[in-house]
C-alpha cells in the first residue's frame, strides 16, 4: 500500500487507476487494459525498493560465503596432536554443512529476491543493472544450495548432529534439510527467470 | 498448463512433504535402531519410548521450522501470483491445488505448534524419568546442572506464525472476488 501511494506521488498521475482494489490497480496500470488502451500510463519506478531488496538478497549470501571460506582454507599448521591429519575436502564439506546456517541465509536471500522479482513481474520499472545483480545473487543462491545438498548427502551418518544419541539423530534431519534446500533452489531459479525475462512494454 | 506456477507449487510442497515423511518415520519407529544408547551409566535404561518420547524427538530432530519457512514463502508467493500477469498467473486448477496446499501447510504449522507445547508441558515419560535419574559421575568429569531445556513458547510461536501465514495465503487463494483485472488484457 505504501509503495503504491508513493509511486503515485512520484509519477504524478494518480488518476490512471479505476478505483478498484489496490492489487487490481497495479495490474490494471501496467498492462493498460482497464484505462484507455491508446494512452497507457507510464510504468512506475521502484528503484529504491528494488535496491533494498537486492541488498537484502545479497547480504546473506555474502555473509554465508564469508563464513564458509575459513572452513575450506584453514591449514591447521598450528595443530600439534598425535595422529592428527589435516581434514580433506569431504570432511570440510561435512563440517561446513553441519556448523553453518545455510537454510536461514539462503531463505532470507530468496525472500529479498522474491520482492525484486515481484516488482519486475508487477511491471514496475527496475533498472537493468539491479535486475542483472539480482540474477547473479539468484545464481549464487542456486550454487550454494546445490553445494549444501551435496554436503548434506555426503555428511549423512558422519556422527555430527544432535549430541546425546538417544534420538533418531541426523538420519531424520537429511530429508527436512534437503527439502528446504530443494525449495530454495527452485525459488531462486524462478526469480532469475523473472528478472531476466522479457520486460513487458506498457 | 502453465509451467511456472506449477513449478512454484511443487517447490512449495517439497519441504513440507519431506518433513512429514521424516516425522512419519520417527513416529513409526523406523529409526529406533539409532536409539540404542550405550553410554556409561545408562545400562539400566530399558523403558520403551512412548508416543510422547517420539513426539519430543520429532520436535527437535525434524527441521520443521525451516521446512515451514520455505513453504510459507512459497504459499505467499503463490497467493501473490494470483494477481500476476500471464506467465506467472496462478489460475484454474493450479489455484485450487495451491489453496489446498497452503491450507494443509497452515494446518501442519499449527499442529507442530501444539505438539511443541504438549511435549514441553507434559509430565515426564518413563523413559525420560530413567534418563534423568541421578547417576554416579565418572571420575574426572564435570557435572553440570541443566536448569532449563529450552524456550517452549517461542519454539511454538515459530511454527504457529508460519502456519498462520500459510492460512492467510490460503484465504487469499480461495477468495472469490479479485481476479478480474489480472485476466483481462491480450
Amino acid at each position: 500500500m505504501w509503495v503504491r501511494i508513493r509511486g503515485w506521488r512520484a509519477s504524478g498521475s494518480p488518476e490512471d487507476g479505476t478505483g478498484e482494489t489496490a492489487l487490481g490497480k497495479i495490474v490494471a496500470g501496467h498492462d493498460g487494459s482497464v484505462s484507455d488502451p491508446s494512452t497507457p500510463p507510464p510504468r512506475r519506478s521502484a528503484t529504491l525498493l528494488a535496491t533494498g531488496a537486492l541488498v537484502g538478497a545479497a547480504l546473506p549470501v555474502v555473509l554465508l560465503v564469508a563464513d564458509l571460506v575459513p572452513i575450506f582454507t584453514e591449514t591447521y599448521e598450528d595443530v600439534d596432536l598425535p595422529g592428527f591429519t589435516t581434514p580433506g575436502r569431504t570432511e570440510r564439506l561435512a563440517q561446513a554443512v553441519t556448523t553453518t546456517a545455510w537454510s536461514p541465509a539462503l531463505l532470507t536471500s530468496v525472500l529479498g529476491l522474491a520482492v525484486l522479482a515481484a516488482l519486475v513481474v508487477a511491471g514496475r520499472r527496475v533498472p537493468l543493472a539491479l535486475r542483472l545483480l539480482g540474477a547473479v545473487a539468484g545464481l549464487a543462491v542456486v550454487a550454494l544450495a546445490v553445494v549444501a545438498a551435496v554436503g548434506t548427502a555426503a555428511g549423512a551418518g558422519s556422527g555430527f548432529g544432535t549430541g546425546l544419541g538417544l534420538d533418531p539423530s541426523s538420519a531424520v534431519q537429511d530429508a527436512p534439510t534437503v527439502g528446504p534446500l530443494l525449495a530454495v533452489t527452485v525459488f531462486a531459479v524462478l526469480t532469475v527467470v523473472a528478472l531476466l525475462g522479457r520486460t513487458r512494454a506498457s | 498448463m502453465r509451467i511456472l506456477p506449477w513449478t512454484l507449487l511443487v517447490a512449495t510442497a517439497a519441504p513440507v512433504v519431506a518433513a512429514l515423511v521424516a516425522a512419519a518415520r520417527v513416529l513409526r519407529g523406523d529409526l529406533d535402531v539409532l536409539n540404542t544408547y550405550t553410554g556409561p551409566g545408562y545400562e539400566d535404561v530399558d523403558a520403551a519410548p512412548a508416543l510422547l518420547d517420539r513426539l519430543a524427538w520429532l520436535t527437535y530432530s525434524v527441521g520443521h521450522e525451516w521446512a515451514l519457512a520455505a513453504a510459507g514463502l512459497g504459499c505467499v508467493s503463490l497467493a501473490a501470483c494470483r494477481w500476476a500477469p500471464r506467465p506467472w498467473q496462478v489460475a484454474g486448477p493450479a489455484r485450487g491445488v495451491a489453496a489446498a496446499l497452503a491450507g494443509a501447510t497452515g494446518l501442519v504449522g499449527l499442529a507442530a505448534a501444539v505438539v511443541v507445547l504438549v511435549v514441553t508441558h507434559a509430565p515426564l515419560t518413563p523413559l525420560q524419568t530413567q534418563l534423568s535419574a541421578p547417576r554416579e559421575p565418572e571420575p574426572g568429569t564435570v557435572v553440570a546442572t541443566v536448569v532449563s531445556l529450552g524456550t517452549p513458547f517461542s519454539d511454538a510461536a515459530v511454527p504457529a506464525v508460519l502456519g498462520g501465514t500459510a492460512l492467510v495465503a490460503a484465504w487469499f487463494l480461495t477468495r472469490r472476488e479479485a481476479t478480474p483485472h489480472a485476466v483481462t488484457g491480450p
